[in-house]
C-alpha cells in the first residue's frame, strides 16, 4: 500500500499527522487545564496527578483490601500448620506441599485440574471455531439464533452443572437414554474416566458461546474481497476456510487459548455441582479440593498450600504464553 | 457437483440446528422439570413435554425454603455490585485513558494482574478479616467483594470504551469554561451511556450466577443468594435419588428465566461487551 502512493501524498499524510500530533499535544495539555482550574476551584493543590490518584484510589483500596493483601496472607498460610485445632500456629517450610505432592488424592486432583483445563480449552477452540463460522453466514432469525447459543454462558454455572449430573444420571438422564438407543450403555457418573469425560463435556457446553463470538467478531473483520479471491483461485470451502481464515484468527485464538487454559483452572461451580470430585476422587480439582480443606477440614495450612500451587501453575501458564508471543512478534 | 451446491447450501442449517438442540435441549430441560408434576420428574424414560404444566412445584419451594428471601438477596447482590464495579471502574479507567501521568500505565498493569489471583487463594485471610470486622453473612461484605473482583475486567473494557470517544469533545467544554465535573457529567456520561449499560449487564450476570462468595460469607437467608439455597438443597438429603430435584429444579428456573429475557432483549450489547475485551 505504501509503496503505491506518490511522493506527494506522502507528504501530504505527514503533514496532516503532524498536525494531529500537534493537536494530541495541545488537547492533552488542555484537560490538564481543566484539571487545573477544577484543583483550584475545589482549593485543592493544582496538581493533576493528585485528581488521578483520587479516581483511581477506590478501585486500588478494593482492589488492595480483597485481593493482594489475602493473597499475601495465603502465601504465608502456606507455610504454616495453621488450622481451626491448632492455638498456636507456627512456621512449618515446605511441610504443607510435600504432604500434597506425597497424597495420591491430592496429586491426581491436580494432574485433573490441568487435563480439565487443557482439554476442555482444545475442544471449546475446534468447535467455538466451527460455530463461529456457522453464525457467520447469514440466516433468518439470526438474532435468535445468537441469543439462543448465548445461554449457556450466560446462565448460572452451578445450575447447568446440575442440570447436566440429571442429564447424565443413569436409567433416567436424557444421555444414557438417548445413547441407549444405539445400544451404548456407559454409566456416566459412577465409572471414574467417564465421570471426568462427562464434567468436560459439561463444561465445553458452557464455554464454547464465549470463544465462538470472539472469533465471530474477529471474523467479521475479514474483508469479503478475501473469499471472492479465493473463490476466484477455485479454492472450495475447507480449503478457504482452513488455509486462509483460520491463519488471520489464529492470533485471537491463541490469545483465547491461554486466556481460557487460566480460566478454567480455576474451575469450582461445575465440579461441586455436578459430581462433587466424584466418583471416589476422580474428578476432584484443586479449587473444590482446597475449598474443602479450608471450610470443611478447617486445615488451613494445607488449603493455602494449595491455592498457591493453584496460583503457580497459573503463572507459569501465564509466562510461557508471554515468552511465546514475545518470539512470535520478533519473528513476524 | 449438483449435490455439493445443494449440500453447501443446506449445510450451514444442519450444523446449526445441531447446535441449537445441543445448546437449548438442557436449558429447556431445567425449565421443563420445574413445571412437571412431581412424580414425573426424573421418571424412566424421560418426560420430553408435557400438555399439563403446573406451578405447584414453585409453591412447594416457596413453603419450603426460604426462596423470596433469596431471590431478594441475589437481586440486591447483583444490581449493586454491577452498579459500584461501573461506577469505580469508570473512575480509575478515566484516569488511565485521559489523564495519564508517570506510573498510571504500572498502576493499570498491577490493577489487571489482580485478576489472575485464584479467588480460593484469598478467601481464608479474607474470612478472618471478615470474622473481626463482623461483615461475615452481610450483603455489604458480599457486595464489597463481588464489586471489588469485578473491577479489573471492567476497567479493561471500559478504558477501550472511553478511548473511542474524541477527546477533542472534553477539550472543546474545557474551553467554554466547564470545571472537570461539569465535563464529566455533561460530556462524558452522556457519550458513554451504551458503554455502561453494556458492563452494568455483563456484570450483572456474571455476580447474579456467583455461588463461590456466597457460599463461603453467607450463613442464614440473611444474605444466602439462589445460587448457595441451590447447593443447600443438594445437600440436605444425600442419597442420590433422594435429592429433591423438583424444588431444584424450581430455584434453577427462577434463577434462569431473568437471563434467558435479558440475553434476548439484550444480545447485541452482551455480544459487544464480550467481544471488546479481546479483539482490542
Amino acid at each position: 500500500m505504501t509503496n503505491s502512493t506518490t511522493p506527494v501524498a506522502a507528504n501530504a499524510s505527514s503533514d496532516a499527522a503532524a498536525a494531529t500530533a500537534a493537536s494530541l499535544h495541545e488537547s492533552r495539555f488542555s484537560v490538564r487545564w481543566g484539571v487545573a482550574r477544577v484543583l483550584g476551584w475545589m482549593r485543592l493543590p493544582k496538581n493533576f496527578v493528585l485528581l488521578g490518584l483520587i479516581l483511581l484510589a477506590p478501585a486500588l483500596i478494593l482492589r488492595i483490601f480483597t485481593s493482594v493483601y489475602p493473597f499475601f496472607a495465603t502465601a504465608w498460610t502456606s507455610f504454616t500448620n495453621s488450622s481451626a485445632y491448632v492455638a498456636e500456629p507456627h512456621f512449618v517450610g515446605f511441610e504443607n506441599y510435600v504432604a500434597i505432592f506425597d497424597n495420591p488424592s491430592s496429586r491426581s486432583a491436580l494432574i485433573f485440574t490441568i487435563t480439565f483445563a487443557v482439554v476442555s480449552t482444545a475442544l471449546e477452540l475446534v468447535i467455538g471455531f466451527g460455530l463461529a463460522l456457522l453464525l457467520n453466514a447469514r440466516f433468518r432469525l439470526r438474532g435468535l439464533g445468537r441469543a439462543l447459543v448465548l445461554l449457556p454462558w450466560a446462565i448460572p454455572a452451578i445450575v447447568s452443572a446440575l442440570g447436566f449430573r440429571f442429564i447424565f444420571a443413569d436409567g433416567s438422564g436424557l444421555v444414557p437414554t438417548f445413547l441407549a438407543w444405539f445400544g451404548v450403555d456407559i454409566a456416566w457418573l459412577t465409572d471414574p474416566f467417564w465421570a471426568q469425560v462427562a464434567v468436560i463435556l459439561a463444561n465445553v457446553w458452557r464455554s464454547v458461546p464465549f470463544i465462538a463470538f470472539v472469533v465471530l467478531a474477529g471474523l467479521q473483520g475479514v474483508p469479503d474481497e478475501l473469499y471472492e479471491a479465493a473463490r476466484v483461485d477455485g479454492a472450495g470451502w475447507w480449503r478457504t476456510h482452513l488455509q486462509i481464515v483460520l491463519p488471520l484468527v489464529m492470533p485471537v485464538l491463541i490469545t483465547m487459548g491461554v486466556f481460557m487454559v487460566i480460566f478454567q483452572i480455576g474451575t469450582f461451580d461445575t465440579i461441586l455441582g455436578m459430581t462433587g470430585g466424584g466418583p471416589g476422587s476422580a474428578t476432584q480439582v484443586i479449587p473444590y479440593l482446597a475449598y474443602q480443606d479450608a471450610f470443611i477440614g478447617l486445615n488451613y495450612g494445607r488449603s493455602s498450600a494449595l491455592a498457591m500451587i493453584l496460583f503457580l501453575i497459573v503463572l507459569a501458564v501465564g509466562v510461557i504464553a508471554l515468552g511465546r508471543f514475545r518470539r512470535a512478534e520478533v519473528e513476524s | 457437483m449438483r449435490l455439493r451446491t445443494r449440500l453447501g447450501r443446506v449445510g450451514p442449517y444442519v450444523g446449526l440446528g445441531v447446535f441449537f438442540v445441543v445448546f437449548g435441549v438442557p436449558v429447556y430441560w431445567i425449565l421443563l422439570s420445574s413445571v412437571l408434576p412431581p412424580n414425573e420428574v426424573l421418571s424412566s424414560p424421560p418426560t420430553l413435554f408435557t400438555l399439563s404444566p403446573t406451578l405447584e412445584t414453585f409453591e412447594r419451594a416457596l413453603q419450603q425454603l426460604p426462596a423470596g428471601d433469596y431471590l431478594r438477596n441475589s437481586l440486591v447482590f447483583a444490581l449493586s455490585s454491577a452498579f459500584a464495579s461501573v461506577i469505580l471502574a469508570f473512575f480509575a479507567a478515566y484516569t488511565f485513558a485521559r489523564l495519564r501521568f508517570r506510573g498510571s500505565g504500572a498502576l493499570m498493569l498491577f490493577l489487571l494482574l489482580t485478576m489472575a489471583l485464584p479467588q480460593i487463594a484469598t478467601t481464608i485471610p479474607l474470612f478472618q478479616l471478615y470474622a473481626k470486622l463482623g461483615l461475615v453473612d452481610t450483603m455489604g461484605g458480599l457486595i464489597l467483594l463481588e464489586s471489588s473482583i469485578l473491577i479489573p475486567m471492567t476497567v479493561w473494557l471500559m478504558v477501550s470504551f472511553i478511548k473511542q470517544i474524541p477527546v477533542d469533545l472534553e477539550n472543546a467544554s474545557f474551553m467554554d469554561g466547564a470545571n472537570f465535573a461539569q465535563t464529566i457529567h455533561l460530556v462524558v456520561l452522556p457519550l458513554m451511556r451504551p458503554a455502561f449499560v453494556t458492563l452494568f449487564l455483563l456484570n450483572f450476570i456474571t455476580a447474579w450466577n456467583e455461588l463461590f462468595y456466597p457460599l463461603v460469607f453467607s450463613s442464614t437467608s440473611a444474605s444466602r443468594t439462589l445460587t448457595v439455597g441451590l447447593v443447600q438443597i443438594t445437600q440436605v438429603n444425600s442419597g442420590a435419588s433422594s435429592r429433591p430435584w423438583d424444588l431444584m429444579s424450581a430455584l434453577a428456573a427462577l434463577m434462569i428465566i431473568p437471563i434467558i429475557l435479558l440475553v434476548t432483549i439484550m444480545q447485541r450489547r452482551i455480544i459487544a461487551g464480550l467481544t471488546a475485551g479481546a479483539t482490542k
